[in-house]
């Protein structure tokens, strides 16, 4: 309430944060694992005296450079440009209270940029022990990069004794972290491995044999899949309960997403082992690719269910999706919407409103972060078939209602103003459907 | 205070106001570099291009675009611990036009790539490698809008009134023009120094610090320091800056290049710090009827602090190695650096 609000159209602010969200996890992820593999493979590949391999991952660190240095960086910007937009209470509470451990990352990411940079530029222009050298100093960097930000993504789940304490490190070391950070770990060299066969199947400087002998390195990093059950498990039993259970049967959506994300996980790392390592069989450019959409739609599957299963709030038991605590809502809920003057109401005089634009104004606090008008779960096609009464019921008990949705927050005067509001939204008028009395204009 | 009191500033204001400040000047260091290598593509594909070193000149402009992306999170995590409230609400208020530095970005850190790809094609310069030089230069102009637009709007307690770009975001603009123009400036002496072996200063060097020192200038007697209680101080530094710039543009122009790039870095470095003071001056005092910092609630992290106060320290060890060990790599080879 103490923002204004950003509309993002009929894209609606979940797929903006989604699309910038899961593209940044991704080639963040990707940057942490394969910066774990390179180093990895080339000191195998120095002790074996394995020129084939040594070539081929100077090639695969340039893809490394352009893919995640470049897009990865200026994703990462994004997301948090993203955030600010749509929940800007959410990312000043991260930010006032994890600035250090921000603060930290941002000292591991630029060890991590300049070491990869320095690793990529003087590949042969140093001894190869310090080489590898350098890129151990990039791969741990990267991987604390990690485990510092896995800290604050895992506290939006769990924020833990956070909520009693109000202790920096009860909330960043919080439950879900070491389940948490290894799921991810997992998830980075399994993509990192999967981009071996990709990159090296449209290396030009590699026949069949070549080719197969650089997959078959590389496909040592999916095995771990073969850990996402029993990591899941342990993610669960770490998160609330209420969450578990969203994911293990009480959402469709959720259940689907989450069996699919560890299915897929799975199966590709028993691929991995029985095909690639264990048969050294090699894969085609074709297949390879179809794997590597497998495992980004299983990561994506996977942090949708991470979000998803968080709701209704955006941190767990502290503040909801529309970034409203508890406490705010006790107190709209007592001294109602516009007493506490919102910023986006604080040039007008809501008694010269009428009821509908008064609504208006609600929804857009309240509702439109998760509801476009029209677009992206649109509040007006949801509305499009309820009659007044039905409004008015289903938004007074929104949480009862559906376990995912934040209570209203407001006076009586306030549900009338957003049921006033939604029933304007309708193509069809309310009359049309039976109802018997028009929203009440309030008697403010 | 109740014990969760997540809002509270999670260290004295003092101590992130420092930070927020010594970041800054870092990023627009990185920033000067950045326009330095961008200058030296200009004169590769327009000028005396067999003087300069490809691979080192493409190797400089991805470093500093990077480096310039990572020192500017740093700032930018400050800004929002100190002013969110100001900084999402003038974030909020531009909406797509502020999320747009992403494209921005994007467009200007591959262009590099491909105006390296192009000059490896073609030999040498052609009209495509051109339009990529020229591609990252527009993008960084449309950044530094944005930006100053950001900055202008976020000064205000109320920035939703602003629907359309701030009226003071071109004068602002002039002034980080100065600061980049004399910090590249300084940066070409060092790269022209370290790739030219008849020692002789760079033509664009000597243009940079003498278009920066007559920058600083003018932008130093037009704003509006003065009103501050620090003005004096970010008045003083950037007249310090922009006489140390006079004297490296004249002994640019006199091919003493030796001499002129120390005080051209200290100019570099005096009149970033006396931009940055004469920037959070101004905002303190645009802010103070309605928020004043020293006067927020304060949770400190010591802690958290140490943490990330250990890191920096291990982390300037490493960079430390990771310069000696490029060092020892290009004194080992008699190959371009």
């Amino acid at each position: 309430m103490n923002y204004p609000i950003f509309d993002p159209g009929p894209m609606g602010s979940s797929t903006l944060i989604a699309g910038v969200a899961i593209i940044h996890i991704l080639i963040a992820h990707f940057a942490v694992g394969a910066g774990i593999a390179i180093p990895w493979l080339e000191a195998r590949a120095i002790r074996r005296n394995d020129q084939v391999l040594a070539e081929f991952l100077r090639r695969y660190s340039r893809f490394l450079i352009l893919f995640s240095f470049v897009a990865g960086a200026v994703t990462g910007v994004g997301i948090w440009f993203v955030i600010a937009l749509i929940s800007p209470e959410a990312i000043s509470l991260l930010i006032r209270q994890f600035v250090w451990a921000w603060a930290t990352e941002w000292v591991f990411f630029a060890i991590e940029i300049t070491s990869g940079y320095v690793y990529y530029f003087y590949w042969d222009k140093m001894p190869p022990k310090t080489h590898v050298k350098v890129g151990i100093v990039y791969a741990v960097s990267a991987w604390l990069s990690l485990f510092v930000i896995n800290g604050i993504l895992a506290f939006m789940l769990t924020p833990g004794d956070w909520l009693v304490t109000g202790s920096f490190w009860d909330g960043w070391l919080n439950p879900t972290f070491w389940p948490s950070l290894l799921l991810r770990t997992v998830s980075a060299l399994a993509l990192a491995g999967i981009f071996v066969a990709v990159v090296a199947n449209l290396d030009r400087h590699l026949d069949r044999e070549k080719c197969r002998h650089i997959i078959h390195s590389g496909s040592v990093f999916l095995v771990p899949l073969a850990l996402m059950i029993p990591l899941s498990v342990w993610f669960f039993a770490a998160s609330p309960r209420a969450a578990g259970e969203l994911a293990l049967g009480g959402s469709v959506a959720m259940t689907m997403f989450f069996g699919f994300g560890i299915l897929a996980s799975t199966l590709v790392g028993l691929y991995a082992y029985f095909g690639l390592i264990k048969n050294r069989r090699s894969i085609n450019i074709e297949t390879s690719l179809l794997l590597a959409a497998i495992a980004l739609v299983a990561t994506g599957s996977m942090e949708y269910v991470r979000e998803g299963i968080r709701k209704p709030y955006i941190v767990y038991d502290y503040m909801y999706a529309n970034g409203l605590t508890a406490a705010d809502v006790s107190r709209l809920n007592h001294s109602g919407f516009f007493a506490a003057k919102p910023v986006i109401a604080r040039e007008t005089d809501p008694l010269s409103l009428s009821a509908e634009e008064r609504g208006r104004l609600i929804y857009r606090v309240e509702c439109q972060r998760c509801h476009a008008v029209d677009g992206y779960n649109a509040i007006r096609t949801l509305v499009n078939n309820w009659d007044i009464e039905m409004i008015r019921s289903n938004t007074r008990q929104l949480h009862r209602l559906k376990w995912f949705m934040p209570p209203f927050a407001g006076t009586e005067e306030d549900l009338n103003d957003l049921v006033a509001y939604l029933v304007s939204l309708r193509s069809d008028r309310w009359e049309d459907k039976g109802a018997t009395s028009a929203p009440k204009e309030s008697s403010r | 205070m109740s014990v969760l009191n997540p809002m509270a500033l999670p260290a004295p204001s003092a101590l992130l106001l420092a930070l927020l400040g010594f970041s800054f000047v870092v990023h627009m260091l990185f920033l000067g570099l950045l326009v330095a290598a961008l200058w030296a593509r200009i004169g590769a594909e327009w000028g005396t291009r067999d003087t300069y070193q490809i691979e080192s000149l493409h190797r400089a402009g991805v470093l500093a675009f990077s480096t310039t992306i990572t020192a500017g999170v740093a700032p930018l995590l400050f800004v929002q611990v100190l002013y969110g409230k100001y900084f999402y609400s003038s974030s909020i208020t531009i909406g797509y036009p502020w999320l747009a530095i992403v494209g921005y970005l994007l467009i200007g850190f591959y262009s590099l790539y491909l105006w390296r790809w192009r000059w490896e094609k073609a030999d040498g310069p052609s009209a495509s490698g051109k339009a990529f030089v020229l591609l990252t230069i527009v993008m960084l102009i449309a950044i530094a809008f944005t930006y100053a637009w950001n900055h202008l709007q976020s000064l205000s307690p109320a920035p939703w009134t602003y629907a359309v770009p701030h009226p003071q975001v071109a004068k602002r603009l002039i002034g980080y023009a100065g600061g980049t123009a004399i910090a590249s400036g300084a940066w070409a002496l060092w790269l022209g120094h370290s790739w030219r072996s008849d020692r002789k200063t760079p033509r664009g060097a000597s243009i940079a610090l003498i278009l920066g020192c007559l920058l600083l200038l003018v932008w130093a007697s037009l704003s509006q320091f003065a009103a501050s209680a620090w003005g004096a101080a970010a008045w003083g530094m950037l007249l310090a800056a922009a006489a140390l710039a006079f004297i490296a543009g004249i002994a640019g122009f006199l091919n003493r290049i030796g001499l002129a790039r120390w005080p051209a870095s200290l100019a570099a470095l005096a009149g970033l710090s006396g931009l940055m003071i004469q920037r959070e001056s101004y905002r303190l005092l645009m802010l103070s009827g309605d928020y004043n910092p020293s006067a927020q609630a304060v949770r400190a992290q010591w802690g958290p602090f140490a943490m990330f106060a250990v890191v920096l320290l291990l982390g300037i060890a490493t960079f430390i190695w990771l310069l000696r060990v490029v060092r020892a790599a290009q004194r080992s080879t008699t190959a371009v650096p």
